[in-house]
């Protein structure tokens, strides 16, 4: 109940706060390609269609999420509108589970306008194309997933946010980004190490950092594989909650020790 | 009377980022704000009473000591049901208007609307903002901010309220307001502990005051009491030179008028002294008069005699 009340404060607020203008801008970008590359064969626009439509929403998600989770705290700190609502009898854990819904809600109702605009360009164009395709509406499989990766983002970032400074929360943040998109190869130079000390730590940063390699499911929906299955879709979901929950957890006993 | 509120040993370090200097806001302070009171807590900038407060929240950990709220511990999240905060400042989202920030709060309590539209009425109707309630706090001045901040800390009809200097950037009729609602919640059986630099206003509403300078509890008792401490107003004429300038040594404070001397003391010893050095002068006491000082005056000293150590 409390909990609900500041998530929906939380989403009020980034709504009125216009990062919903983010979208609007995707939007634009997404329609305007569908024309641009009409030249194309027919399975070629379709094809790129899709991969500007999927990437560009990860894109526009993944910049949200962190700049979200980086700025909630800090941000409710330095304004002082923390003191107000701590000085309520909420405990920082639902205080943080707040805000983590709040936000979660705002990437929930960001993803699903750049969704809605994406399938719209997907269905109609499938029609226009020669020959005419079926609408893969498994591509909503894909936004699924990268729905999840931004939750994660989100509270990943919110859990650095309890401990460091924005500016290094961004550059950990990015950097594991980074490392987590690199993940299988990772594992090879791994694999080629010959020194245990630096095999040792690249193991430890491979287990620690998410894999967002497995939240993509994109160049094989975008090649028409046929093998994208239900249950991967399904482990991959269950496997960015489960990371969700630990970085929450581990965000709330942080944050409690927070002076404010 | 019960305690509303009690702290005993209180002390809070600052620790600067770098660990490289520490800042002691508050030294073992231990005080009982009684249920029912008007208690003012004073001290100047810089003297810890927003910190105390941000302890009794749960905002900030003491670095030693503890504190009970209607005899439950602080930690305990539930004390804050009863408490209302008024912030020395206007913290509050500025993308709400008055209506939503009140009922975001309530519902923060828990609160349901049925119980709520009626109660944001009457609160909005009490700091005089029923007419602003639909604009966004943005707009706001800076005494419309605080008034609705007095609002939205009344609307879980709290037992006690911290009020950080409540009156704060407001204009002259709406502080003479903002007492009047402080003394309508006191009769309504209300704890409230006022921390204001505003000392008539002070002086006129509490019951009992405390003192803190530079985090140590100078003064603590009931306003009665403390101002009307022993100070005399000792006034003498036909004096040598030398008997004069002794009074003046001894006195706290004197000055020579129209060839009369007129000391101000309160330790009880000297004031026996300087008779003595009246009558061994063989000058003439022309008057002796207890004085009951202002807060103001009694504020100014205590933070001017530990100035002065
Ligand atoms: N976050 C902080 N970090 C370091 N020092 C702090 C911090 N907050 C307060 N202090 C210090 O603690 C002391 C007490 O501050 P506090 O805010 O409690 O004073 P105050 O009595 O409320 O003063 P004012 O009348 O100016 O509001 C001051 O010396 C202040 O510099
Ligand atoms: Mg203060």
């Amino acid at each position: 109940m409390r909990i609900t009340a500041l998530a929906v404060n939380t989403f009020r607020e980034e709504v009125r706060r216009k990062v919903f203008l983010f979208l609007l801008l995707f939007a634009g970008v997404m329609i305007a390609t569908s024309w641009i590359f009409s030249f194309f064969t027919g399975t070629e626009e379709m094809k790129i269609i899709k991969d500007m439509g999927l990437t560009s929403i990860w894109l526009a998600g993944t910049i949200i999420a962190m700049v979200m989770g980086i700025r909630m705290i800090p941000g409710e700190i330095d304004k002082r509108t923390i003191y107000t609502i701590l000085s309520k009898p909420i405990s920082r854990t639902e205080y943080l589970l707040g805000k983590f819904f709040g936000g979660a809600l705002t990437l929930a109702a960001n993803t699903a306008i750049m969704a809605v605009v994406f399938m719209t360009v997907v269905a109609v164009k499938s029609h226009q194309v020669e020959p005419p395709q079926p609408v893969d509406f498994r591509l909503l499989g894909q936004v699924l997933l990268a729905y999840l990766q931004f939750c994660l983002l989100l509270s990943m970032t919110l859990m650095f946010s309890t401990f460091l400074t924005p500016i290094m929360n961004g550059a950990i943040s990015l950097f594991v980004l980074i490392v987590g998109n690199l993940s299988d190869t990772l594992l090879d130079v791994i694999k080629l190490s010959k020194n245990m000390v630096v095999e040792a730590g690249l193991r430890v940063l491979y287990y620690l950092v998410p894999n967002w390699q497995n939240f993509s499911v994109q160049d094989a929906l975008v090649r028409g594989d046929e093998k994208v299955a239900l249950a991967y879709v399904a482990k991959i979901a269950l496997y960015g909650i489960l990371y969700t929950v630990i970085l929450l957890i581990i965000a709330a006993q942080s944050f409690r020790n927070q002076e404010v | 009377m019960a305690d509303a509120i009690r702290t005993e040993g209180l002390t809070k370090e600052y620790v600067s980022a770098s660990a490289a200097r520490v800042t002691v806001a508050l030294k073992d302070l231990s005080l009982e704000v009684q249920e029912g009171e008007i208690f003012g807590f004073l001290g100047p900038n810089g003297a810890g009473k927003t910190t105390t407060i941000k302890i009794l929240l749960g905002l900030i950990f003491p670095t030693a000591g503890r504190a009970w709220v209607l005899g439950k511990e602080i930690w305990d999240t539930a004390v804050r049901y009863d408490i209302a905060f008024v912030p020395d400042s206007p913290y509050f989202y500025d993308f709400l208007t008055a209506e939503e920030l009140v009922r975001f709060h309530g519902r923060l309590f828990g609160l349901k609307d049925k119980v709520l539209n009626k109660r944001i009425d009457d609160l909005l109707d009490l700091v005089g903002m029923a007419g602003a309630r639909n604009r966004r706090l943005r707009e706001y001045s800076r005494g419309m901010f605080q008034r609705v901040g007095i609002a939205q800390a009344l609307v879980n009809d709290p037992k006690v309220l911290l009020l950080d200097e409540p009156t704060s950037g407001l204009d002259p009729i709406a502080q003479r307001e903002v007492r009047d609602v402080i003394l309508k919640l006191r009769d309504q059986g209300k704890t409230i502990l006022l921390c204001s630099h505003h000392l008539s206003d002070v002086e006129r509403i509490s019951d009992r005051v405390a003192i803190l300078n530079r985090g140590k509890l100078e003064r603590i008792g009931r306003l009665d009491d403390l101002l009307a401490a022993e100070r005399v107003e000792i006034t003498a004429e036909d004096l040598t030179e030398a008997a004069s300038g002794q009074i003046a040594e001894l006195a706290q404070e004197s000055r020579r008028q129209n060839g009369r001397i007129v000391a101000y003391e309160e330790r009880r010893d000297v004031i026996a002294a300087i008779i003595d050095v009246v009558r061994g002068a063989n000058g003439r006491l022309v008057s002796l008069i207890p004085q009951r000082q202002t807060l103001e005056d009694l504020f100014v000293r205590i933070v001017q005699q530990e100035e002065a150590q």
